[in-house]
């Protein structure tokens, strides 16, 4: 699909390599599969007020660092 | 015979007309006592094409490349020495300001960009990629569209542009390294970097203040490059290893978290897969591979522009442009002798607009939290992420208009959810996490995006088609981003 050769470029590009990234690695092991209509908002809201209280905390040890 | 864009025809030997130009008065032959001299850059790539026609095998070249010049004749042999003997460009009259470079294909020129010449040498570069340095293993998110200056065009609309990253060459001096990796990085992300004599004087200021008896070799440390780039108008953010912090109260120390600020691959990423170069300190020349092992190791500073991806879709290792040595150069994150990125970059230096607070580290633990959550309730698994620091017009014409996404599929959001993107509270900037799945066929599939602040260190909103569900914050003193189901319809 792509032939390279120095100085000279000749490909078919795939549009799936036009954009790449990471793969997510995560919290797998906590997996409990359950329907995801069964949380309401009230715990997504909960959601993000933990992510958010976790991200202040980052925040700040980045920022102590940066100062150090 | 030898043109150039201003001066026309090289067989002009009249020292009046020489005089006359204002370019040509600096490096004039009275204060040079020469017509003309040799150029450094250019008889160094000469020198390195001449030792890899006579000796291909012992040059780290592509194999298919190495056999090419090595079944070549004598004859032919003969027929380069003699081009590289009587380039041109190896002896170069003291008139000549801009050196326009072109490729030539039967009776098509290709124009591919220009380089300065200053009285000290090759000064700014602004040259294509090389040819094979193409997608899709080659990214530039930093290339930007030039015009040369006008002051050295000889015929009024013969526009020209160079699609490139600007390009400095010094002479190999590591001294001044940091000072012109900045530069670099700020002709980048400015149309008014400051001037070659401006950063000089600035560096000297800096470095001569206090009195500080400092040695003529050292360069600038990484605080001074922060504050030069703080003094443009620009914030800082910036990666690199530390033992550990001591209370300036009690005098405790203790340990940081050592992935939030460590300079590997990932963390330098965001910000080149952004648009944004990043001034990379090197620990010690010797490992990087485009320096000559005869050279003495010393610490220096490069620019990363860019980014390469391997053959199984994973970025791979930085384009950086080197002011000592040579433009787009690769540095992989392993190289030949196993030695790791970690192990080459001692620190990063980012210079981004002074809104964004919220360094790439902070906000990927913000990522990484939510998706926990999400991954707990089934979904989001095997996800490919990809992170952007937008400014919010950019992210919301991905997330609230109909825009193709490069590489995906099908990325259709419901209008009621584009809707609410498009009148959303997101801040000047924000880190935009695109999600995706790798599907079977030739393009991924959309999985959603998660919005980051770069002001406070808050989720700014997310859109996850999978659970049908997306949040949004409706403006800035909300206190709770609103949460939506997708309709039926």
């Amino acid at each position: 699909m792509i032939d390279i050769k120095y100085g000279e470029v000749r490909m078919k590009m795939s549009e799936k390599t036009k954009m790449v990234g990471f793969k997510y690695e995560g919290h797998a092991s906590r997996i409990q599969r359950m329907e995801s209509s069964r949380l309401g908002r009230v715990e997504f809201q909960k959601i993000v007020s933990d992510v958010n209280k976790k991200g202040r905390k980052i925040f700040q040890e980045s920022r102590l660092m940066s100062l150090k | 015979m030898l043109k150039t864009d201003y001066f026309g025809e090289e067989e002009v030997t009249c020292a009046c007309v020489r005089k006359k130009c204002v370019y040509s008065r600096e490096w004039d032959y009275e204060y040079n006592e020469y017509h003309s001299r040799t150029l450094f850059g250019f008889d160094a790539a000469l020198h390195i094409l001449k030792g890899i026609v006579e000796n291909p095998e012992e040059k780290n070249i592509p194999d298919d490349l190495k056999q090419n010049i090595e079944s070549m004749g004598g004859p032919e042999r003969e027929v380069i020495r003699g081009i590289i003997e009587h380039f041109p460009l190896k002896q170069i009259s003291n008139n000549i300001s801009r050196v326009s470079l072109y490729t030539k294909k039967g009776s098509e020129s290709n124009y591919i960009g220009f380089v300065d010449i200053s009285p000290f040498g090759i000064s700014e570069v602004y040259i294509r990629p090389p040819l094979w340095m193409k997608p899709p293993l080659y990214y530039f998110p930093c290339e930007r569209t030039f015009f040369p200056d006008t002051a050295l065009r000889l015929k009024e609309n013969s526009a020209e542009m160079v699609e490139c990253v600007p390009f400095i060459k010094v002479q190999s001096e590591v001294a001044v390294c940091a000072q012109y990796a900045v530069r670099m990085a700020l002709m980048i992300l400015s149309q008014r970097p400051p001037t070659v004599p401006e950063i000089v004087f600035e560096a000297n200021k800096t470095a001569l203040k206090g009195g500080l008896d400092r040695h003529q070799e050292d360069g600038w440390y990484s605080d001074e490059i922060k504050q030069a780039i703080e003094d443009k108008g620009y914030g800082v953010h910036e990666l690199g290893y530390s033992e550990f912090i001591r209370c300036e109260k009690c005098g405790e120390e203790f340990s940081p978290n050592p992935r939030l600020k460590t300079p590997n691959l990932e963390n330098i990423y965001a910000y080149v897969e952004s648009g944004i170069p990043v001034i990379l300190g090197i620990k010690d020349t010797k490992y990087l591979p485009w320096w000559s092992d005869e050279s003495e190791g010393e610490a220096h500073a490069i620019v990363a522009i860019g980014h390469t991806i391997s053959d199984d879709n994973r970025i791979d290792g930085l384009i950086v442009h080197d002011e000592s040595t040579y433009p787009y150069q690769v540095l992989y994150d392993v190289l030949d002798n196993g030695i790791t990125i970690e192990d080459v970059i001692d620190s990063a230096i980012i210079p981004v607009p002074r809104e964004v607070v919220v360094e790439y580290s902070v906000a990927k633990g913000i990522f990484n939290e939510t998706m926990g959550h999400l991954q707990e309730i089934g979904i989001l698994h095997d996800i490919i992420y990809r992170p952007l620091l937008v400014d919010a017009h950019h992210a919301k014409r991905m997330l609230g208009e109909d825009v193709k996404r490069a590489g995906i599929m099908d990325c259709t959001i419901p209008m009621e959810v584009r809707d609410h993107f498009l009148s959303a509270y997101l801040g000047r900037y924000v880190w935009l996490f695109e999600m995706r799945y790798n599907g079977s066929d030739d393009r991924y599939e959309y999985a959603g995006d998660i919005l980051v602040g770069t002001k406070d260190p808050v989720l700014m909103g997310m859109n996850i088609p999978e659970a049908r569900f997306y949040a949004y914050c409706e403006d800035e003193s909300a206190e709770e981003l609103t949460f939506n189901d997708y309709s039926d319809d």
